[in-house]
């Protein structure tokens, strides 16, 4: 069976890169590939620590920090994903030159399966997210059933976004320089650290157009309200996704025989 | 009913043209929209060739002629701008690149990683991890770090890797330069096996000498084009051309370049010739006679040891006779040199008639097959010691 020309041994080969890369990360550290889990686990605690402990930051009308807390990691945990996922991808055929110029395969799998290193971060944040949800004496519902398709089109749309990043790295190897500055760029544009409403009135009607902001709320309206996210959200992030997606394997197929030139 | 059964080759190669955009500043979007006129390299231009199913063929060429980037074309790697390739029959690969990736890895680990991207699955990965342990003798740094091996060590787990399941086709480019003789061996008697076993492939190598001992026919490769193609003794003469040794010639053969020798078996065979010096001193003059076979390659089976001939400046005649001509008959190829000894008594050759300098003179032996020899008593008489 083929999908857009992927068939069941390049799937076999991504999940295999995905491995690669999570175990080569950690290569020679005693706790190995253990800080994958570790890393983000750590970074939550911290967060944890400090705005329910230190600060004891309240939402609006909140009795307890935790759903603080709560609400913080809810729309971190989708980031982290994000940026990981976008880091990896971007560099992914570069740092990878060693394997493309060795192996006949579809270059294409090696920023998908870099987009896939996203998503330990994000399940290590729905564990800690669960831990504190039993500790506030709330419990996963049954509006968390529909994160696997946001899931789906997040993966999809960081996917797409990650091809063209990581096509046009290997021709101007400044974009993987300049990558994290307009991640954390982006991260504080968009209404994930604070809620929507710090934005003016007038502006809000474009913020919600954001798709990292739309990609965040997909987990948050169901881990803080037990609801799933409005459709047309919903629908928007479907369709971003998958012409993303599209014009991501269109603009890495058309360039990846230039490759070699650079590589 | 007859039905000719002809074997596919394995390997065809059709105006095979490959070119890198090496243009540094082409904006991306001239890239992605249009990348006529950008500047570009031609690493491949209509190259044509055949791998006949059972055979192993060779390509010569010098550094960046565009061997590599035409087996990394074969091997599916580079697509090719124009032309095609079809390889009929599972193709194993050794790139120059040899091992990438991760050196924290152990070998063993790198095994294990090697066939989860190349293995389909239906093999016992650990026969075949065995297997490559036990070839590359690596013994106990197998589960060491990649990082602590040598280049022998990397180049030794690569190859055993790379050739752990037997393929039908080979790709092999210049991994046996690397490693211990005694490894480089190993190597080539694995690759004959396979040759025995039915295996295919193209071979890129500098060794020329391992290119006559394994390929029938042999390309040379210059600037992406072929520009010479037949038997690898042919070609590989032609590759060596390239590489024109140069030679002081203080004292140097007449004109001995186009000479076509002719002898019979147990008959004294003799040669003249006419040499110039332009320097005193002591001239000695050495000689051979080599055949080639394939699968053994280049052998002396002649050996005249350097004789003085001449002392002072001036043209000399000397004469060179084989006394019955201790060879069956066949093709063979005579090697003439000439060393100059300066006041120190330093030798050095100053002109040279070989087949290592892709002018050695062809000699063609007739007559009834007798009793032959590697070492005779060569006599060689000139104006001094005559």
């Amino acid at each position: 069976m083929h999908i857009l020309s992927f068939d069941r041994n390049d799937l076999r080969l991504g999940i295999n890169f995905t491995r690669m890369m999570i175990r080569d990360r950690f290569l020679g550290s005693s706790l190995g590939s253990l800080w994958a889990i570790l890393n983000p686990a750590l970074l939550l605690t911290i967060f944890t620590f400090v705005f329910g402990f230190i600060f004891q930051s309240r939402l609006p009308g909140a009795e307890t920090s935790i759903s603080f807390v709560i609400w913080l990691i809810s729309g971190y945990g989708p980031w982290l994903a994000i940026s990981e996922g976008i880091m990896g991808s971007t560099s992914s055929v570069v740092s990878q030159s060693g394997l493309i110029k060795n192996l006949a395969f579809k270059t294409e799998l090696l920023p998908l399966s870099a987009t896939m290193l996203g998503i330990v971060p994000l399940l290590v944040s729905l564990v800690v997210l669960v831990v504190l949800l039993a500790v506030d004496g709330r419990a996963p519902n049954v509006a968390w059933l529909v994160m696997p398709v946001v899931l789906l089109m997040q993966t999809l749309f960081i996917g797409g976004l990650g091809l063209i990043l990581a096509t046009f790295n290997v021709f101007k190897r400044d974009i993987a320089q300049i990558l994290p500055s307009l991640l954390t760029l982006l991260l504080f544009a968009s209404p994930i650290f604070y809620p929507i409403d710090a934005y003016p009135e007038y502006l809000r009607a474009y913020v919600l157009l954001n798709p990292f902001y739309i990609i965040a709320n997909g987990y948050r309206e169901p881990i803080l309200f037990g609801r799933v996210q409005p459709l047309w959200e919903l629908v928007y992030l479907t369709c971003l996704a998958i012409g993303t997606f599209a014009l991501g394997l269109m603009v890495f197929r058309r360039l990846k025989s230039e490759f070699y030139g650079q590589l | 009913m007859a039905i000719a059964l002809k074997q596919r080759p394995s390997i065809q190669c059709r105006d095979l043209t490959k070119r890198f955009i090496i243009d540094e500043k082409a904006p991306l979007w001239r890239l992605l929209a249009n990348t006529r006129g950008l500047k570009a390299f031609e690493a491949l231009h209509k190259i044509t060739l055949e791998v006949p199913a059972g055979q192993f063929v060779g390509l010569l060429g010098r550094n960046g002629a565009g061997k590599s980037t035409l087996l990394r074309t074969v091997g599916g790697i580079y697509t090719p701008n124009h032309g095609f390739v079809v390889v009929n029959g599972e193709l194993s690969a050794l790139y120059e690149l040899g091992i990438t990736g991760n050196d924290q890895l152990t070998g063993r680990e790198f095994a294990h990683r090697w066939f989860d991207v190349f293995d389909t699955g239906d093999e016992s990965r650990s026969d075949l991890i065995e297997e490559a342990a036990d070839f590359s003798e690596l013994a106990e740094a197998f589960d060491r770090p990649i990082r602590s091996y040598s280049t022998g060590m990397r180049s030794r787990l690569y190859f055993a890797l790379a050739t752990a399941r037997k393929a039908q086709i080979y790709v092999i480019d210049e991994v046996l330069s690397v490693g211990d003789e005694y490894f480089q061996n190993k190597c080539w008697r694995r690759i004959r096996q396979r040759l025995n076993d039915g295996g295919s492939g193209l071979i890129a190598t500098h060794d020329w000498s391992a290119i006559l001992k394994l390929c029938q026919t042999s390309h040379l490769i210059e600037r992406g084009r072929i520009v010479a193609s037949g038997p690898s003794a042919t070609i590989v003469r032609k590759y060596l051309d390239t590489e024109e040794q140069q030679f002081s010639k203080v004292a140097a053969f007449q004109d001995a370049g186009h000479l076509q020798l002719e002898g019979r078996s147990q008959t004294d065979f003799t040669v003249e010739f006419c040499i110039d010096v332009k320097e005193a001193g002591r001239v000695f003059f050495g000689a051979a006679i080599e055949t080639f076979m394939v699968g053994f390659g280049w052998e002396h089976v002649l050996h005249a040891e350097p004789t003085l001939v001449a002392t002072d400046s001036g043209r000399h005649r000397l004469t060179c006779t084989f006394p019955d001509l201790p060879l069956p008959a066949g093709d063979y190829s005579l090697a003439v040199y000439l060393m100059h000894e300066d006041e120190d008594g330093a030798r050095t050759v100053t002109d040279s008639r070989s087949w290592t300098t892709a002018n050695g003179i062809p000699l063609k032996v007739s007559g009834p097959a007798g009793r032959a020899a590697v070492r005779w008593p060569v006599r060689v008489a000139s104006e001094i010691n005559a």
